[in-house]
């Protein structure tokens, strides 16, 4: 015995050695757009935008796949950033909102990093109005700070020192007389041409020209009304600025003269225009004056939008989220592209694009929320064959859109030759479903996401007519294009409004949903399942193909028909009606044997399995589960887990369906949901308590599981299906059957697991899928996750609190077990089996179990022993929509979605990082 | 322990509300009528028996409805309880009803061997219990004194185990002098729950273990989930606030303090004693085996 526990126990430990070898949790990039931006600059001479955030982070892009990124010292909000033009060195400006003062941080790009140094100055700031960054020929850039006395200080980009750069009182400033009681610099324009000409506003309403190397002001120019912004447009010699009752006027600086007052949305009161600029470019045959803001009042006062208006065009750009700032890409003093940032979305818009206003497709800062993500799924990698057909619809669905997108390349152009667009193998395949519906494919070897495919499921339902005419964008994500015999139907509507950005807050209808998404990584087979009741299995198609109407096979999960006549049934939802009329599916994604599955009640989708062999669906709600066959498009077995009192009980869920009630319920829905914008689910993730929150003692019930759910009360009935997965486990049941290769896994929330055979032969006479075993977990906790460890013969079983696992082929319980719950006191929220490289030697691998909790921790065990493992924080605790949406691969990739939902953080918990997320910067002395 | 039989308490024994019937039945109580509560916690530890004498002669061990009525039928002048430790009687090791004239003998005769062979009976008659343990005070031997753990058994009822728990400061002695740490603590019992029927834990208890596991460093949510996950057999280390009760002091003191209540606060100069010093039991330490149970009439 003694010696059995010595080798035992010996043998462990020789394993505990090279745990620590084959993991390491490192957290990489993110993609998307992110939450909290702020600002943005861009460097024309380097090609390079740059981008802070109010979390301190600073990313700076260059051409598609050129990304660094870094933040600022205890990650203060950023205000401003500017661009040493051509040094790669940004001047970031920050604001301490807890001690209230303001603090200049320098960035500089060194190969593939940023090095950031904090500027320590001993001048105590004035409050700090304005800032300009000069550019000068020779290099030595500065910063010009304008402070509220009307001292103009520098910080010189090379030494980081802060010297005073005009001294009000000591230069002529100080004779101008209207300047005597107040002269906060409200905003410094720097003259291109000559950098010592400053073009400065003073309280909103005096403009001096000053020219700082020979100490004299050269014109003024007291403005009758407030001004909000200044600019330059050097090349005629004018002056604009905009004002804060909507107006813009327009001075010759040169014969100091007031060209043109203009009120373009008047007479009617209007908001203020906010920034005002003007450019030219040979499209137009005069100058374009871009501005923000400036809408009638009354009418448009809660629209974001930028104008842009020539003598020959006029356009109002209206987004659907505030506009931060716009710029215009200068290429040889030529405006070809309008960046606007706005707080949900980037949008580029192409001004040498013929008055199309077309959009750039965006390379990166891709508004993954423009719908907001409601599933994420990280497939392992795929096979060769099904990446050529998605590859084969991604360049078709290119093709299609490009009438909506401009055709030029992409204006930032830093770094584009040094990537090397080699095809990296063992792609994986990042999908994300919307409330809209749409399922989009990204790469997950890129360094930015932009959409590879995309894929709206809303097109085999009814209703979804505004885009069937043009069948062409069926597989686009909106259609933006914008015909010019629309321009022309609308000229009499004015102003003139053109919807721009994909961001869209307002769902028309949330039983879209898609809720499950699976991916079949050998067949390329998609399979979602949606908020309605939905299921659909899609496959991928090398060409175009007609179809007819979809067929919907509707299973009732419910036999009791009495119910289903009744009214009483839980009518809270109707399923979508399913598409009468035809449809051409181009190459990609098309509904197998074009049907679609409907759930009657149309309740959530709960969990979805996918035999791709035999064609088999296993769709489960909170009713039970259904096998469908898709080759003969008949459902194979249903088995509804709930009593007929209890359907009567789930039935009523919705208060008695009183109509009154759910009708207020969905207008509140509905307002929240309008409401609910990224940014407040922002706020509330990690917003502080309320003080009175705080007072009250925080106290938790301690409740045992119960066995009858308070279904009205919200809690989900045990017989939700939790699970539903199909795994070539051969389960031996000592039946009259032979083991089967193939068996349905059903776990449920009152943590049952329910094990069909799928057999082989397809006798009439004998039930297809019969029921083989039934286990009840003792501890009753829902089951999350069921899978297979062949080379062990174990069935693992996840449960909220413990890893159970059962030995092939008579599923005997194993030693192998963890009370997770009970020991760390965390639930188990997701969990995969992954196979991780060992670091000293490429080409052992081990597997192991990864498990993310319900406080955003990993567990990594040991697949031989449970009781070693590891544990790691990978998100905040309170984090939910991060360990909600997170997702794991086979090979230990990571995917979750940052608070906002509008970025996902990628991390790995193996030792190889993707090739393609080194910076081809790397180790290169950039700039 | 406590007795709800309602019903039946209502048919064989009437309720002192009305007069009529307690005429009729009063002939059994002697003095005052005992009122027996439709709900009475009895506690009983260190694995003890109450136990009464029968009209057979046989000390009828209370541990069901039955006997717990009878007991009280017979209570004249007053309830006589003998306490015996459980497994110990000789009805509990021969069976009920057996011979008990090995029983009287006593004095020398006991040391003459029994030449007949111990009685036994071929059948076995059972020793019915309505008394189920709710609650016992475990690994008396290895928690330090000032502690408590607990076992709740809830049995698969589907009473609540009716407890509330909270953040607060604990004070922990550390090399480097006492310091202040995040605990967790009891912040309500629930009236009727089982945590409440057991007295054994308090309002500011401080929880240290959930079944062994130590929860220091542990969040709030952690520790509900843990107490959760093991709501079936929850045992709780504690570190009770009032400290009276605990195994805290020797045997000699204990002895004197459990009839002397101001000398027993003195003495001990700890904090609370809010709670009610009716679960106070004067027992030597020596003899405190390991399990003490509470037990819980239904």
């Amino acid at each position: 015995m003694l010696r059995f526990l010595r080798t035992h126990i010996t043998g462990i430990d020789s394993k505990n050695d090279d745990f620590e070898d084959f993991y390491h949790y490192s957290r990489l990039i993110s993609h998307g757009f992110p939450q909290k931006i702020s600002c943005f600059a861009i460097d024309t001479e380097l090609s390079l935008t740059a981008f802070g955030t109010r979390d301190g982070r600073v990313i700076i892009l260059g051409s598609e796949s050129i990304e660094w990124e870094g933040s600022v010292e205890s990650n203060l909000p950023i205000v401003y950033i500017y661009f040493a033009t051509g040094l790669g060195i940004l001047h970031i400006l920050c604001d301490d909102p807890y001690s209230g003062t303001q603090s200049f941080h320098r960035c500089r790009i060194q190969g593939d990093s940023l090095e950031m140094k904090k500027a320590i100055h001993q001048i105590p700031l004035k409050k700090i109005t304005c800032a300009e960054m000069l550019n000068r020929s020779d290099g030595n850039s500065a910063l010009l700070i304008g402070t509220i006395i009307g001292n103009i200080y520098a910080l010189w980009t090379n030494s980081l020192e802060l010297s005073e750069y005009i001294v009000f009182e000591d230069t002529a400033l100080k004779s101008i007389t209207c300047l005597t009681d107040s002269k906060s610099v409200d905003k410094i324009v720097v003259d291109p041409q000559c950098s010592s000409t400053l073009y400065m506003l003073f309280n909103n309403s005096f403009i001096v020209i000053f020219d700082s190397l020979h100490d004299e002001v050269m014109q003024t120019f007291n403005l009758s009304l407030n001004a909000t912004n200044l600019s330059l447009f050097s090349s005629k010699s004018k002056l604009l600025v905009s004002h804060v009752n909507g107006s813009y006027s327009v001075y010759n600086y040169e014969s100091n003269s007031l060209i043109e007052t203009k009120l373009p949305f008047g007479p009617y009161p209007c908001m203020p225009i906010n920034k005002i600029y003007c450019t030219t470019n040979s499209n137009f045959d005069s100058e374009l004056y871009i501005f923000s803001g400036g809408m009638p009042k009354a009418s448009y006062g809660d629209r974001y939008t930028i104008s842009i208006f020539s003598k020959d065009c006029e356009v109002v750009l209206d987004f659907d989220s505030r506009i931060l700032d716009f710029i215009v890409y200068n290429e040889n003093n030529i405006g070809s592209a309008l960046f606007v940032l706005c707080e949900q979305e980037m949008v580029v818009i192409d001004l040498m694009d013929n008055k199309g206003w077309k959009n750039f497709r965006l390379p990166y800062l891709y508004p993954i929320h423009y719908s907001p993500v409601t599933s994420v799924h990280l497939t392992s990698s795929i096979s060769d064959k099904v990446f050529e057909l998605l590859k084969n619809a991604h360049l078709e669905q290119n093709r299609l859109s490009n009438t909506s997108y401009s055709i030029r390349p992409w204006p930032i152009k830093c770094g584009q030759n040094r990537i090397n667009q080699t095809e990296s193998k063992n792609v994986s395949l990042l999908i994300t479903g919307h409330e809209n519906g749409t399922v989009h494919i990204w790469r997950t070897d890129r360094v930015n996401f932009s959409p590879f495919l995309t894929y709206m499921t809303a097109c085999e339902f009814d209703g979804f007519t505004e885009n069937i005419n043009n069948e062409l964008s069926i597989n686009d994500h909106r259609n933006t294009s914008f015909s010019e015999s629309e321009v022309d139907d609308k000229n009499d509507e004015w102003p003139p409004f053109k919807k721009v950005g994909l961001f869209d807050p307002f769902c028309d209808d949330p039983r879209l949903t898609i809720l499950k998404l699976s991916f079949e990584v050998s067949t390329g087979e998609l399979i979602i399942g949606g908020r309605a009741g939905q299921a659909i299995v899609y496959e991928l198609n090398r060409c175009e193909n007609k179809c007819g109407p979809i067929k919907s096979i509707n299973i009732e999960m419910t036999e009791n028909t009495t119910l289903n006549s009744n009214s009483n049934l839980r009518n809270r939802q109707l399923p979508l009606p399913a598409r009468r009329s035809e449809l051409t599916y181009s190459a990609g994604f098309r509904p197998i044997s074009n049907c679609i599955f409907q759930l009657k009640p149309a309740s959530n989708i709960t969990a979805i399995g996918w035999l791709s062999s035999r064609k088999f669906l296993a769709v489960g709600n909170e009713y039970g589960y259904a096998i469908c066959d898709l080759l003969t498009e008949k459902i194979i077995m249903k088995n509804c887990l709930l009593t007929s009192t209890e359907i009567v009980e789930l039935s009523n869920v919705d208060g008695a369906l009183s109509r009154f009630k759910s009708m207020k319920k969905s207008i509140r829905q509905s307002f929240r949901r309008k409401k609910r914008t990224p940014a407040d689910q922002n706020g509330r993730v990690d917003g502080t308590l309320s003080p009175l929150e705080e007072i009250r003692p925080i106290e938790r019930e301690i409740t045992a599981r119960t066995e009858q759910p308070n279904l009205q009360q919200g809690e989900l009935p045990l017989s939700l299906v939790k699970v539903a997965r199909f795994l070539s486990t051969r389960v031996d049941n000592s039946t009259e059957n032979p083991p089967q290769p193939d068996n349905l896994f059903i776990g449920t929330q009152g943590g049952v697991i329910l094990i069909h055979a799928i057999l082989n032969n397809k006798d009439l006479n004998e039930e297809l899928c019969p029921l083989i075993k039934e286990i009840r977990l003792q501890h009753r906790a829902p089951i999350v996750h069921i899978d297979y460890l062949p080379d062990l013969h174990r069935i693992l079983v996840f449960s909220e609190e413990q890893i159970r696992s059962f030995v092939m082929p008579l599923m005997k319980p194993s030693k192998y077990k963890f009370k997770l719950t009970s020991i760390e006191g965390s639930r188990i929220r997701k969990a995969q089996i992954v196979s991780l490289k060992s670091m000293k030697s490429k080409r052992t691998s081990e597997k192991f179990i990864l498990v993310i909790s319900n406080h955003g921790e990993l567990f990594l065990f040991s697949s031989q022993n449970p009781r070693k493992y590891v544990k790691m924080p990978f998100t905040k605790p309170t984090d939910i929509l991060g360990i909600a949406s997170s997702t794991v691969n086979s090979e230990g990739e990571i995917f979750y979605l940052k608070s906002g939902g509008s970025e996902l953080q990628r991390a790995t918990i193996g030792h190889t990082i993707n090739p393609a997320l080194v910076s081809p910067f790397k180790e290169i002395n950039f700039p | 322990m406590s007795w709800n039989k309602d019903e039946r308490s209502a048919d064989s024994r009437p309720s002192s509300s009305s007069p009529s019937s307690v005429n009729r039945t009063s002939v059994h109580y002697v003095q005052k009528p005992l009122q027996v509560p439709p709900f009475l916690p009895v506690k009983s530890k260190f694995d003890s028996e109450f136990r009464t004498k029968s009209h057979a002669g046989d000390l009828l061990p209370i541990t069901n409805d039955e006997n717990f009525r009878k007991s009280f039928e017979s209570a004249h002048p007053y309830l006589r309880l003998l306490i015996q430790r459980k497994g110990e009687s000789w009805e509990e090791k021969y069976g009920y009803g057996t011979e008990t004239l090995d029983r009287k003998r006593k004095g020398l005769s006991m040391l003459i061997p029994a030449v007949n062979k111990p009685p036994r009976r071929n059948y076995n008659i059972s020793n019915p219990e309505d008394f189920r343990q709710v609650s016992a005070i475990i690994d008396v031997d290895v928690v330090p004194e000032t502690h408590r753990r607990v076992r709740l058994c809830k049995h698969g009822t589907d009473r609540p185990l009716g407890f509330y728990i909270r953040d607060g400061t604990a004070v922990r002695l550390t090399p480097q002098g006492a310091m202040k740490v995040a605990g967790i603590f009891i912040s309500r019992l629930v009236e009727g729950g089982l945590a409440e029927s057991t007295g054994l834990l308090a309002v500011n208890d401080e929880v240290l273990e959930v079944n062994g596991i130590d929860v220091q460093g542990k969040t709030l949510d952690q520790v509900t989930d843990m107490m959760v996950a093991n709501a079936q057999n929850l045992i709780i280390t504690t570190k009770p606030a009032n400290q009276r009760n605990t195994l805290q002091r020797g045997a000699h003191q204990r002895i004197s303090a459990s009839t002397n209540q101001s000398d027993a606060g003195g003495s001990l100069g700890g904090r609370g004693g809010s709670s009610s010093s009716g679960n106070r039991y004067a027992v030597n330490k020596k003899s405190v085996l390991v399990l003490s149970l509470s037990l819980l009439l239904l």
